[in-house]
């Protein structure tokens, strides 16, 4: 039953330049994204995954050097003239940032803000663009849309300007929705109706939700799938169920021992020793080999790729937990 | 654990006037903190959880008097440190201190860490030089450095690494109270995890008592023996860790613990969340009565009292406080999650 | 235990070089920034070395020479008094360069703490100092060097002190913003833990983070002075003849306007020169300074 995927990713490399030479952000990632699918990318700072997503729509620096493709509706959007991008933004794909209010421009009203993205991508006249401003309010329900339409960003607290950050995103009926920690600037009870909204996107306008986070706790909430990163490479993919019952790569395993969890007693969290290492260039090595507990001479030497080691559940590991399990 | 308490604090007030900003409204108070008491025992870690707006930031600025609070008292130790000026309070600053959120922030980023880290050795003159950076050295191995950090520059150090530093300033001069602010917020989970575990170490081995401010549940069952769970700056639950969370009281706490997420998708999934109506109200306008009974899910039971009278904290069952008028010794509050229409429409 | 620390010592300074590397090589990729410096450094230099540069006393008059061309014995030629231009010109540098440098670093040293108290206290010694800087804005300063030479007569030093009072609200303004952005760190409190009293907080916690601002400000500020003192001189407020500065060569030059342009134009030249440079030196090192650039 393996439907046409939304879109589909190949080998994503991004390099920047900067003060003290190349960096590589990220190192040859690739995934799809199949319709009404919530794909959840995870990982901690600097792992690449905010830089992967904001190369799936260009927006990043003029510094960074993009190789690789991004198929959507059979087009790869790395190589489309500016004009044709910006159809796609905000009209077919849309994004939402972490900090709701350095997003929405503070001289402008909500309604404007909304009915501007409408505007441009639908042509409708003023009044419509307004209604549908309104609308689309509701859809995220915001209580009394049609008085908050009027307001400024600063009149709304965190949780409503995320929530019309979504509205925006929602406003062309996109087939996809990137979404950069939308939540981790919120509040833990607002955090869960945002999450709640999400859900529901999906489920009634059947959006494909591309959620980047580092909450792992957001991702069991949320995600049909999980993608983890590190150091700019995919470590691990597998469903959101399988990833957690039984995480294969160490430092899957690692991240989900170093959260504390309700109901347990434990007299310390795991840590990972050292630092995520930074690259000018691809590692001819797995990327976590001097972290790792399970490090030895391939590791150090050979670079894993991704191979399949329970159903459905890759990992780019030399040693996987289900090798180790003996 | 000894029974006198360190800290005690008695029905403590902090306003501000509301700031002539050109986009709030000008004049009126911001009601930070608006009468909170709680003690702090020898040797214990209490855990203060809010989310935003519920004063407890301010309140930890009070607590080791930074602000001065309009009414109400503190008293360390025995002694009352409410209104005392800056010099008086000179002396007393070796037994408080405090480590902050933001690792990017709290260290000047013109000085070493081991200049950062001597300074209030300095300032008190104590020691000399060479006892100096011989306790620096100390301190730094006991949080996990090594002493060639101690010539690094904080821009040279990572957030844990400066977290770490933030440690060993606020612990060098081994105070009563320590009070931390959020201190793995702004981390990586997994560097998150080495701090946790570095501060439940260091309070085991040092015995300070500890103040540990944050949002995060989960934190706080790891490490905390007591919590105090804070609304709009006022407390509305204080019990042992384990009466938290098996049997939490208060419907604000149940729903912190309800929207609260797990990284278990399973577990996650067969949760009924619910999610709280309404936006947070503005410390400078809060509502009347009890100030949770607009987002309150139990707010038809309990009107109209929740609207007119403010619920007192009192002790409903041993060790365990609660502020609610429909929790009493004997009465406890319904689950918040019980009534089948309980998943209300969002906001906020 | 001695050896170890040095070791790391060592290791730290390592590190500090290479940060100070990484800046020197930002700013050698702005190469607008890098002729500013060479050409400022270049004026600084002829101020300091005058004596030894100059063929003539800027006051040397050669009656056989007046407004002579180019020649051997006067390579840029001679005034309407006979004076070398060439003498006269590098003189000149000296005298605009202290008046630009010195009324600076004046308003710089008055102004800088004052700013700094008025962000810290905030409340009504702010007040006081912003009512006090107000009534400084309000005399150009022109008007405030008028003043000056009718109390003690016109001169370098009237100049100086005309220029220095004016750009004391600038470095007001600069300083007070500075403080109260800086006072919202965390390590204030922190030190304010750590048992520091406010002259601690301020001079080691504060004003040593808003050294890169700072000079920055200095930067830009004196181009604004140098030509403060040719307006001054050539108003014959500032240095006065005999002595010589671009702004008296050219109140010297301007009646001569139509016949010897060129005794215009160099003073001209320079002014034009030294300003564009520290701008531009200013600006690049703003640049380079400011962590949020990249390259």
């Amino acid at each position: 039953m393996r439907a046409e995927p939304l879109l589909e990713v190949n080998d994503l490399s991004v390099r920047f330049e900067t003060d003290e030479g190349p960096l590589l952000a990220v190192d040859q990632v690739s995934f799809t994204l199949a319709e009404r699918e919530v794909l959840g990318i995870v990982g901690e700072s600097g792992c690449g995954k905010s830089v992967t997503c904001m190369s799936l729509v260009r927006l990043l620096p003029e510094t960074a050097a993009v190789s690789g493709s991004v198929v959507f509706g059979g087009v790869d959007l790395l190589a489309l003239g500016p004009r044709r991008l910006r159809r796609v933004r905000g009209n077919e794909i849309s994004y939402i940032f972490q900090e709701p209010m350095s997003s929405l421009n503070p001289v402008f009203t909500v309604g404007n803000q909304i009915g501007e993205v409408v505007r441009r991508h639908l042509g409708v006249s003023r009044r419509d663009a307004h209604r549908r401003a309104v609308e689309l309010l509701q859809l995220v329900r915001i209580p009394a849309p049609e008085r908050r339409v009027d307001e400024y960003p600063h009149q709304l607290s965190g949780g409503m300007r995320q929530r019309v950050m979504i509205a925006m995103a929602l406003a062309c009926d996109p087939k996809v929705l990137i979404a950069d920690e939308p939540t981790t600037a919120l509040d833990v009870t607002i955090q869960a109706g945002i999450l709640d909204l999400m859900r529901e996107v999906r489920e009634r306008l059947g959006t494909a939700i591309v959620l980047v986070t580092h909450n792992l706790g957001v991702v069991a909430d949320v995600a049909d799938r999980v993608i983890v990163m590190y150091a700019g490479r995919k470590v691990e993919e597998a469903a959101a169920n399988e990833l957690f019952a039984a995480p294969q790569h160490p430092y899957t395993v690692g991240l989900l021992g170093a959260i504390p969890r309700p109901g347990e007693r434990r007299e310390r969290l795991e840590e990972i020793p050292g630092r995520v290492p930074t690259a000018s260039a691809p590692l001819a090595r797995c990327v976590f080999a001097d972290r790792c507990r399970y490090a030895d001479e391939t590791t150090r030497t050979q670079v894993p790729t991704l191979r399949t080691v329970r159903q459905d559940h890759l990992v780019a590991c030399f040693h996987p937990e289900a090798e180790r399990a003996a | 654990m000894g029974d006198a308490p360190v800290l005690e604090v008695d029905d403590l007030v902090k306003h501000f006037p509301a700031g002539r900003g050109l986009l709030g409204g000008s004049g009126g108070t911001v009601h930070a903190v608006d009468g909170v008491s709680f003690a702090l025992r020898e040797g214990e870690m209490l855990g203060l959880v809010g989310e935003s707006g519920s004063g407890k930031t301010t309140l930890a600025n009070c607590v080791v008097r930074l602000h001065e609070p309009t009414s109400g008292s503190i008293r360390l130790n025995g002694r009352d440190i409410t209104h005392l000026s800056r010099r008086e309070l000179r002396p007393l600053r070796r037994r408080l201190h405090m480590v902050f959120q933001d690792p990017y922030s709290s260290l000047n980023p013109r000085m070493t860490a081991g200049e950062i880290v001597a300074e209030p050795l300095r300032l008190h003159r104590i020691a000399g030089r060479k006892d100096r950076e011989r306790s620096v050295i100390d301190i730094f191995g006991r949080v996990g450095l090594g002493p060639e950090h101690r010539f690094r520059y904080p821009h040279e150090l990572s957030g844990g690494q400066r977290q770490r530093v933030g440690l060993a300033r606020s612990l060098i001069l081994e105070p009563t109270v320590l009070v931390a602010d959020e201190p793995v917020s702004a981390l990586d989970v997994s560097v998150q995890a080495s701090i946790l575990n570095l501060l439940r170490d260091l309070q085991r081995d040092m015995g300070f008592s500890c103040l540990f401010i944050t949002h995060d549940l989960a934190t706080v069952e790891f490490l905390c023996d007591r919590i105090a769970v804070m609304y709009l700056g006022q407390l509305v639950e204080v019990a042992s860790r384990d009466a938290v969370f098996s049997d939490p009281q208060h419907p604000y706490t149940q729903a912190l613990l309800s929207a609260a997420v797990v990284p278990d998708p399973e577990e996650q999934r067969k949760r009924r969340r619910v999610v709280l109506e309404g936006d947070p109200p503005s410390p400078l306008v809060p509502p009347s009565g009890c100030r949770f009974h607009t987002r309150c899910p139990l707010h038809d039971l309990s009107a109209p009292a929740c609207e007119e009278d403010e619920p007192p904290l009192r002790e409903v069952s041993p060790d365990h406080l609660v502020a609610c008028h429909l929790v009493g010794p004997g009465t406890r509050a319904p689950r918040i999650a019980d009534p089948p229409d309980a998943v209300t429409v969002a906001g906020g | 235990m001695s050896v170890v620390a040095s070791e790391a010592e060592v290791a730290a300074v390592g590190l500090r070089r290479r940060r100070l590397r990484l800046l020197r090589k930002r700013f050698l990729r702005r190469p607008m920034a890098v002729a500013g410096l060479v050409v400022a450094l270049g004026f600084v230099v002829v101020a300091i070395f005058a004596p030894l540069l100059a063929p003539y006393s800027a006051g040397h008059t050669d009656f056989n020479a007046i407004l002579a061309h180019s020649s051997s014995k006067h390579l840029l030629g001679t005034d309407d008094l006979g004076h070398d231009v060439l003498s006269r010109l590098i003189w000149g540098t000296r005298a605009s360069m202290q008046v630009g440098v010195f009324s600076t670093l004046l308003a710089m040293v008055v102004a800088v703490p004052i700013g700094m108290l008025a962000g810290f206290y905030r409340g009504w010694v702010d007040l006081v100092i912003a009512r006090l800087t107000d009534v400084l804005l309000a005399f150009p300063f022109l008007i405030l060097a008028v003043g000056l030479a009718a109390i003690l007569g016109p001169s370098l030093l009237n100049a100086t002190l005309a220029l220095g009072i004016g750009a004391i609200p600038g470095f007001i303004r600069i300083a007070r913003g500075e403080t109260l952005a800086l006072r919202e760190e965390d390590y204030v409190p922190a030190a304010v833990l750590n048992g520091a009293n406010d002259a601690t907080i301020i001079f080691r916690h504060i004003l040593p983070n808003m050294t890169n601002t700072l000079i920055v400000q200095t930067t830009l500020t004196i181009p604004g002075a140098i030509l403060g003192e040719a307006i001054l001189s050539f108003l014959g407020l500032g240095v006065q003849p005999p002595q010589s500065s671009w702004g008296t060569m050219l109140q010297g030059a301007e009646p001569y306007l139509t016949q010897a342009q060129r005794l215009s134009v160099y003073p001209g030249v320079a002014i034009i020169l030294a300003v564009l440079a520290f701008n531009v030196f200013g600006d690049g090192l703003r640049d380079v300074l400011d962590p949020r650039t990249t390259r």
